[in-house]
């Protein structure tokens, strides 16, 4: 009697969690409801939803698992590559999709047609592949080669030359590690080196910029890195967890000298990337060392060519007095599957 | 609706048993019989129609059976089978033959997709055993459209089976009444399922995914892939019926084991007895013995028994690669038959539980392949045409925790063998404590599958 009774504890504890907790979001999801939410499945999702978010958890505990995972078994998850002393990886570029050639070919063929589209535009289009941290930082990985990441090189490599358009090659001289150890992006001293061999690209076709810019160096900051964060180490004990790092906080100050309604140009100089044009003050970097203030229009997650391909569709008209456009990519985005913009952009180029 | 959801364990069970609790005797199975709809309506309420058509229809025919003889009773079980096949036939293999038709250039003109109804194959087998039981007068009709559409629907078997006959459930269905130790051994049951998915099944799935993406996967690959997927589908299945035959027993109905250490066989009519026990034992009783069974001969029953596994094997996924599989294992039947028909010797046990199981495994990998181009890539990897060793995206796709749970997996396996009785017993039946700590596990461990997701959506 007593076990039935131990089990129904449980499950109707988790009862009136739900019916406490989530009354609102279900009654919510119960209002909202249509027909076709019903016969399509929407319905059930929502009401799962909530009934997630209403059970009870303990980000404690789940911190503590996690983190014993990582430190007696080497576990990040499934979504993160745990390497040695504590740099994680991405498994986006360790992994081996079958259609990874397909999709390779695939971004192969827009590449030139968001270079034609640029070169139409009457924009200089400066593209950068940001090499992958497995490549740069092989030596941690502990047991794993960075295969993939050599076969991307290849096919970039092999590819044939992008009329109209400037690559700026990072793999020369990378500053290694250049990357953050619990983060995906590169670190500031990497983000700075990328700027500065951006910064000479651009400056070789458009000349020196004339802009005052200066950057500023602010207070120290604890970072808690994106890779930590998905393999869920972020909630474990110090003692179990990776430990944070540490960045300093880069500001930028521009003296502009437009009159009293601000009558400043625009930027000349676009920066369409991912997010690693969103991290480690890589922007302030670049318009450091450009001499020249950039308009940021990057995306998080915006991996292959969101940011450009968004441009492109609804703001073709803000590249008429744009000079250049820089296009920041990571590497590993060359094997992703197509995404619905890349899908319309090619169809619509056909 | 899944088992392994907050949703069923947090709000859908806890509602059901309350309120099978509190109705009267008599409102019982008509209360299963609405939770099971919701059940199945969570997924798609547009198919509940369908179900619900099926269940009449067999329920209808089956009294039509009864109350006719001769040639009309003939009929009348031909009209009772006939209908939800052909639903069955037309929602599981229109895709395949429509795309197969369209692959050899018929003009057929453009297809749109027909969705597969989940369960239908269950329903449809049970509805079939119902009416041929009926008509071999081996059960009494049901009078009682409730009682019978709960049969059909029951939540616990719809969706995955274990199929169950009428004739197991026909009794207790009129008559039942609450057993403490049967409701004890039914939640005993449930957990344990529900860890054996989770903890070890659903552990291993990513493993089985990362090796089946691989493009040129090395014969290590393979192995180490085709090895997570025999445990992967054993544990996500066998957890399965585990967890439909608990909650059967916690309303006091009792489904057919499903499943009886089957990778300890050593041979493959051995493994048929033990794997997926409801389904072999259907085909057998209304497809192969129909057939004629072994009644006619050597050939004919080696035709009958291949006809019988590839059409299981076409049963369980419209694909070309379920019917080779099927095929493959009928040719394995067949040859285990010709083998002891030919007085050869006895292999040792060791040697023959090896070889079943790499017979065993080889069919796993057709069965798990998308298409049979991936089948070809995944079978020449294994014979090293893409290497020996163990690829580098392989290594960095297995995680550590998949490795221990793949030892882990086996030592449940192999438990039966241990040496010492009471590990044996304590692993094979473990008891309501240890199996109530690891469903709380396992209910940890399924929400923080489901944090990560949403976590991944933050970059």
């Amino acid at each position: 009697m007593i076990r039935a009774l131990l089990v129904l504890a449980v499950i109707f504890s988790g009862l009136a969690a739900v019916l406490t907790r989530g009354r609102d979001s279900l009654a919510d999801v119960l209002r909202t409801t249509t027909v076709s939410d019903l016969t399509n499945g929407l319905f059930a999702k929502h009401v799962d939803k909530a009934i997630f978010n209403a059970v009870p958890r303990s980000s404690a505990l789940e911190g503590i698992v996690t983190g014993l995972e990582y430190r007696v078994l080497g576990d990040a998850g499934p979504l993160v590559r745990a390497g040695c002393g504590d740099w994680l990886y991405t498994i986006e570029e360790l992994r081996a999709e079958r259609h990874d050639r397909d999709n390779m070919a695939l971004r192969a063929e827009l590449l030139r047609r968001l270079t034609r589209a640029i070169r139409l535009a009457g924009s200089r289009l400066v593209i950068v592949p940001v090499p992958d941290k497995a490549e740069q930082v092989e030596a941690e990985l502990c047991g794993v080669t960075a295969v993939q990441s050599r076969l991307r090189d290849q096919f970039w490599n092999e590819l044939d030359h992008l009329e109209g358009a400037f690559v700026v090659d990072l793999r020369n001289d990378w500053p290694k590690p250049g990357y953050w150890k619990t983060d995906t992006h590169w670190d500031q001293i990497g983000a700075h080196f990328a700027a500065r061999q951006i910064a000479k690209a651009v400056t070789r076709t458009l000349g020196p910029g004339q802009d005052a810019v200066r950057l500023v160096d602010r207070s120290i900051r604890q970072r808690s890195g994106d890779l930590a964060r998905l393999a869920g180490l972020t909630e474990a004990p110090r003692s179990l967890a990776p430990a944070p790092e540490q960045e300093r906080e880069v500001k930028l100050e521009v003296s502009r000298s437009g009159g009293l309604l601000d009558d400043t140009p625009e930027p000349e100089i676009i920066l369409a990337g991912s997010s690693f044009s969103l991290n480690s003050g890589f922007v302030e970097y670049l318009q450091a060392s450009l001499s020249r203030e950039v308009a940021q229009i990057s995306q998080p997650g915006g991996g292959f060519a969101g940011a450009l391909l968004e441009t492109l569709d609804k703001r073709a008209g803000s590249l008429e007095n744009v000079k250049a456009v820089i296009w920041e990519w990571p590497m590993r985005s060359l094997v992703f599957p197509p995404s619905d913009a890349e899908k319309n952009f090619m169809r619509r180029t056909r | 609706m899944v088992f392994v959801s907050d949703s069923f364990v947090f709000l859908f069970l806890p509602l059901f048993l309350l309120i099978y609790a509190i109705v009267p005797a008599r409102c019982r199975n008509a209360t299963i019989l609405v939770f099971s709809l919701i059940f199945y309506g969570w997924w798609r309420f547009d198919f509940l129609p369908l179900l619900i058509v099926i269940a009449c229809w067999s329920w209808a025919t089956g009294l039509w059976i009864v109350r006719s003889d001769g040639r009309e009773r003939r009929i009348a079980l031909l009209a009772a089978i006939g209908a939800p096949l052909a639903s069955l036939i037309w929602f599981k293999y229109a895709n395949l033959l429509a795309e197969t038709l369209l692959a050899l250039g018929a003009p057929i003109g453009s297809w749109t997709a027909v969705p597969l109804p989940i369960g239908l194959s269950f329903f449809v087998f049970g509805a079939i055993s119902y009416s041929v039981d009926v008509f071999r007068k081996t059960v009494a009709a049901e009078p009682n459209l409730v009682n019978y559409a709960t049969y059909q629907a029951m939540f616990g078997h719809l969706v995955a089976g274990p199929v169950v006959r009428y004739q197991s459930v026909a009794e207790r269905l009129t008559s039942r009444s609450f057993n403490l130790s049967e409701f004890t051994e039914g939640w005993r049951r449930f957990m344990l399922g529900f860890a054996l998915k989770v903890l070890l099944g659903d552990t291993l799935a990513p493993l089985v995914d990362a090796g089946y993406a691989l493009p040129n996967p090395g014969a290590a690959d393979v192995a180490l892939t085709v090895a997570a997927y025999t445990l992967h589908l054993y544990f996500d299945f066998a957890g399965y019926s585990s967890m439909a035959i608990g909650l059967g027993l916690m309303v006091g109905l009792k489904f057919p084991e499903n499943f009886d250490n089957p990778y300890l066989s050593k041979s493959i009519t051995e493994f048929w007895r033990r794997w997926h026990i409801s389904l072999s034992s259907w085909l057998r009783d209304y497809l192969y013995i129909p057939l004629g069974g072994n009644r006619a001969g050597k050939v004919r029953s080696y035709f009958n028994l291949l006809v019988t596994m590839a059409l299981g094997g076409l049963w369980h996924g419209a694909n070309w690669t379920f019917l080779v599989w099927g095929l493959w294992h009928g040719l394995g039947l067949i040859a285990a038959r010709l083998w002891s028909a030919a007085g050869a010797p006895a292999i040792p046990a060791p040697i023959s539980h090896i070889l079943t199981m790499m017979f065993v495994m080889i069919g796993w990998l057709l069965f798990r392949a998308q298409d049979w181009q991936v089948a070809q890539t995944m079978m020449s990897g294994l014979l090293g045409f893409n290497g020996l060793s163990l690829s580098s995206p392989m290594r960095a796709a297995v995680r550590p925790t998949e490795l221990l749970t793949l030892c882990i997996g086996l030592l449940v396996v192999y438990a039966p063998l241990l040496a010492s009785y009471r590990v044996q017993g304590y692993i094979a039946r473990p008891p309501f404590e240890l199996a109530l700590l690891l469903w709380l596990c396992a209910l940890w461990t399924m929400q923080s599958r489901t944090v990560i997701p949403f976590l991944y959506f933050q970059f």
